[in-house]
């Protein structure tokens, strides 16, 4: 096949494609749009998580009649009048790309009037065409409407995720922007039902308060410091308040929400110690930069920046959160969760007090016992525990370590998977039922999920607008945290796509959370049980993420060691 | 400091006072004792921050002073000695102790008093006088009901509320309830509202076995620390801060099926469906049977481990109501019937709300617990 220049309009859609790739990213390019203009109001309305409507609504500048077709085609943009204005960038969009990569994925009307205007104007694009400008009824302000996303690129379709997860998306995005933005007013419908609304009253901790409630933004503590170059501000949360994910870990560079592995690392290192490993903190961080100083233009979602002084802003970003934490050290009430956690002591025990060891293994009497279902692991016998941590077991074949936490863990996950096909849930219903708000993104996986947590044993109703009352949890959980678990069961979903390893880490989230903690003293009895349950195991050897459960120290290892043979 | 007593008055005093020393803490001083003369007696005191015991003993004074000493090494030698007169001296400029008894010698060396954290002082504002024999019963009846995690911190404490002539003890976690309601002596002058930490109120329970004089209770005007005072024992416990639920929503106000029972039948029956019950999650079910004409009613209990088997207890119960049915966590029923005894009476409306449970024949007590769904 010779060599031919592609058809401008496939050009097109495939362009589109890098600005495009979801519902989310259709609407943070109008959000950049309404916010270019001047927005003090945005709205942004949704139908069937976008792919059905995106409708983008704000009280900005407006779009002149005149201009209005020519803001549908590429590389028009009022942002940049020249190649030279490139190096310093202050507005969001700049490239011209946004609207007509739009036309080509979807159907749009753009229906704007500005402020001298007597009436609006409207023009739509259908099947990638631009048809002529007709005078309309408008607010001042624009509004843009975009139809059947993608409905003209299957491909494309087929990659997106489930809708509620795409809606989950969008409501991110749009939390994003409340936060960088706290002086707009932004509000977020889904299908009719208002899910985040923020005040637009110019007060970071009350745009804080409709992303992540008011309780979680009342005790966020204030950061600022800034040097020549650059200044940090924002509000994070106590070491008391985290998160199984870094998605609470929200930074924005010029008040451009950016992805940086590196300064999430920056926030997390400024709670060195404070933090339970694996847990990750809520922070909310603009740091101010000359646009100079910028590089946005790395990739077309413009998530991505190069940063000139990297280094610096690093140690910047780290010693405003370090000084902030610090300073609520001093604070009473808190001295526990600051103290270090106690490393584990290794005692020897008194040798007297051991169990006179290796007599052959306590007979197995009773001659015939009833079957015991998948009897994988040999009888063992504890001898006892070692740093708090490990149990101490003895079998036919030698010495077994076990991992008390793992063996716990994998014991409950079985347990729960079992209850869970069984549809037989066990629940225990909450003297006090709790409420809680979650995030617009949590309550989006909610609206999909729910059923999975039911079948989990969770029992979960609407209170008001957007909270909810815990009712009940699962049994095994009773004496554990439920909302954390709750609410890291939704950011599990958020992350993970496909349904089965949806489930899988549902269950591994709630056996992970009810498991007895490394570091718990047990009593013999507690040990002899569940090594009992773990013998009784579908797979004994592996907890559910896949570490060892035990350790295998044969009889002949033992032997060779000792040079007894 | 030098002083006399008898090794029988110290042994017992550091056996009461060793129950605040700090095992673990970050202050190596709290694992010391404080010595200190008082007046003609000995003070013992220690604290780890949150309980402060303080234990007073006779003991002839021929020198003022005051010191601290580590408990690990104070305490169990006292307990070896014989009991006899015993003489402790500190020598100021070493700080070390030495404490002579008959032929045994031994010296400890200690940390000064002035370092010691202040046992904190409670100026009377609130003082209620509360019998001693009923607070332990009460105690007995509710600590346990208190939460062991830490996610809500003030259902870790015991709720006290003493109003007019009652004061009522409460604890809950997230599942179950306990309330007991104690007589006083007079009215209180205000409404008094307070957390004790449920550890604290342990400890309180068993110093209670020994005495059969009112305890003093006295609350700071900040309501941020209480003394209870009992003979030659002064313990201050800094409270919890924080709202406690109002519990009284959460008492069922009616039911629709009451069977009485004996309280050992109940619990032995419940003890038996432990048995299989703890191979899952604890479910017991109850099942109740109304009386038949002649033919007395029935408490069913029934638990059942999956792929073993399960057992099944009847129960002679007089039932007041329709037939009812409610599964509970086998551990909150052990706990509760473990401090009650003759018979006690079951109140129970459906499956899927909250059960009681009242000693009959008394009013001063009830407990709730939350059901388990379970498919029936």
């Amino acid at each position: 096949m010779p060599i031919r220049v592609l058809p401008p309009d496939v050009a097109m859609r495939i362009a589109a494609g890098e600005v495009v790739e979801r519902p989310a990213s259709a609407a943070k390019e109008l959000i950049d749009n309404a916010i270019d203009a001047g927005a003090t109001r945005v709205s942004v309305y949704l139908e069937q998580s976008g792919l059905g409507l995106i409708r983008v609504t704000d009280d900005g500048a407006g779009i002149p009649a005149a201009e209005l077709a020519l803001a549908l085609e590429r590389h028009a943009t009022s942002k940049l009048d020249g190649g030279s204005g490139l190096d310093a960038i202050a507005t969001l969009g700049f490239r011209g790309e946004a609207l007509p990569s739009l036309v080509a994925a979807a159907d749009i009307d753009l229906t704007s009037r500005t402020a001298t205007a007597a009436a609006g104007a409207t023009v739509r694009a259908r099947d990638g065409r631009i048809e002529a400008v007709r005078a309309a009824a408008a607010p001042l302000g624009t509004t843009v409407s975009v139809r059947d996303l993608f409905a003209r690129q299957p491909a494309r379709r087929k990659f997106l995720r489930t809708p509620a997860a795409e809606a989950g998306q969008v409501a991110q995005v749009v939390s994003h922007y409340a936060l960088a933005y706290p002086e707009i007013a932004f509000t977020l419908s889904v299908d009719g039902r208002r899910s985040l609304s923020s005040p637009g009253s110019n007060d970071a901790r009350a745009a804080a308060a409709a992303v992540y409630g008011a309780g979680t933004a009342a005790g966020l503590l204030e950061i600022a410091a800034e040097t020549q170059a650059c200044s940090v501000r924002g509000l994070i949360a106590q070491p008391s308040v985290t998160r199984a994910s870094r998605s609470a870990i929200t930074l924005f560079i010029n008040r451009r929400w950016v992805q940086s592995r590196r300064l999430a690392y920056a926030v997390e290192s400024g709670y060195e110690t404070l933090l339970m490993t694996g847990r990750r903190p809520l922070s909310i961080i603009d740091i101010t930069v000359d646009p100079a100083e910028v590089d946005v233009n790395v990739h077309p979602a413009k998530t991505e920046v190069r940063l000139r002084s990297e280094g610096e802003v690093f140690r910047l970003v780290q010693s405003a959160v370090r000084s902030a934490l610090v300073q609520l050290a001093v604070a009473p009430g808190l001295r526990g969760l600051i103290d270090p956690p106690p490393a584990p002591v290794w005692r020897l025990p008194d040798p007297t007090a051991l169990p006179q060891p290796v007599t052959p293994l306590p007979p197995v009497t009773g001659g015939e016992q009833p079957p015991i279902p998948k009897l994988v692991l040999p009888v063992l016998r504890v001898v006892g525990q070692a740093g708090s941590t490990y149990i101490i077991t003895e079998g036919p074949e030698g010495l077994y370590l076990i991992d008390q936490h793992a063996a716990h863990e994998r014991v409950l996950y079985e347990r729960i998977v079992q209850a869970r096909s069984e549809r037989r849930a066990e629940t225990q219903a909450l003297l006090d039922p709790i409420a809680f708000e979650p995030s617009p993104a949590q309550a989006a996986m909610l609206a999909e999920y729910g059923q999975e947590l039911a079948g989990l044993g969770f029992v979960l109703e609407p209170f008001g607008e957007r909270a909810l009352l815990l009712r009940a949890v699962p049994a095994g959980l009773a004496g554990h945290d439920p909302i954390r678990a709750v609410t890291e069961y939704l950011d599990a979903v958020l992350a993970e796509a496909a349904p089965v390893e949806r489930a899988e880490r549902a269950a591994m989230t709630l056996a992970c959370h009810a498991a007895v903690r490394a570091g718990k003293v047990m009593t013999g009895e507690e040990m002899r049980e569940l090594v009992r349950l773990l013998e009784r195991a579908e797979a004994p050897r592996t907890c559910p993420h896949g570490r060892p459960t035990m350790i295998h120290v044969s009889a002949a290892a033992l032997e060779r060691e000792f040079g007894r043979r | 400091m030098k002083v006399t007593c008898l090794q029988e008055n110290l042994a017992k005093g550091l056996s009461v006072v060793s129950r605040a020393v700090a095992s673990r803490s970050t202050l190596p001083i709290t694992a010391n004792v404080l010595l200190t003369t008082d007046n003609s007696r000995l003070k013992l005191a220690a604290t780890n921050l949150e309980i402060a015991l303080s234990y007073w003993i006779g003991a002839k004074i021929e020198e003022e002073g005051a010191i601290t000493v580590p408990n690990k090494f104070l305490t169990p030698f006292v307990d070896s000695l014989p009991n006899d007169r015993m003489e402790l001296e500190l020598s100021p400029r070493s700080k070390q102790v030495k404490i002579e008894c008959g032929r045994n010698t031994a010296t400890i060396g200690g940390m000064d008093a002035g370092d010691f954290p202040p046992i904190p002082t409670v100026q009377g504002d609130m003082l209620l006088y509360i019998d001693p024999v009923a607070l332990r019963k009460a105690l007995t009846q509710v600590v346990f009901a208190a939460a062991s995690d830490d996610s809500r911190p003030v259902l870790q404490g015991v709720h006290l509320l003493a109003e007019g002539t009652r004061l009522a003890v409460a604890a809950a976690d997230g599942f179950r309830l306990a309330v007991h309601y104690l007589q006083l002596s007079g009215p209180v002058d205000e409404k008094l509202e307070i957390i004790v930490p449920a550890k604290a109120m342990s400890e309180l329970n068993r110093l209670l076995a020994d005495t059969d004089q009112p305890v003093e209770m006295l609350v700071n005007a900040a309501r941020s620390s209480v003394l209870f005072r009992l003979p030659s024992i002064e313990m201050v416990v800094q409270l919890l801060q924080g709202a406690y639920p109002d519990y009284n929503r959460l008492i069922p106000q009616n039911y629709t099926t009451r069977s009485v029972v004996p309280v050992s039948e109940f619990l032995a029956s419940i003890r038996r469906a432990a048995i299989f019950s703890r191979e899952g999650s604890g479910i017991v079910r109850l099942q109740v049977h109304p009386n038949e004409d002649l033919v007395p009613g029935k408490l069913e209990v029934q638990a059942k481990a999956e792929e073993i088997g399960g057992s099944d207890d009847r129960i002679d119960a007089s039932v007041d109501g329709p037939s009812a049915k409610i599964a509970f966590n086998s551990r909150y029923l052990q706990d509760v019937l473990g401090v009650l005894d003759g018979q006690v009476a079951l109140e129970v409306s459906s499956p899927s709300l909250p059960g009681v449970l009242r000693p009959v024949g008394s009013d001063n007590y009830l407990h709730v617990i939350m059901p388990m769904f379970v498919s029936w």
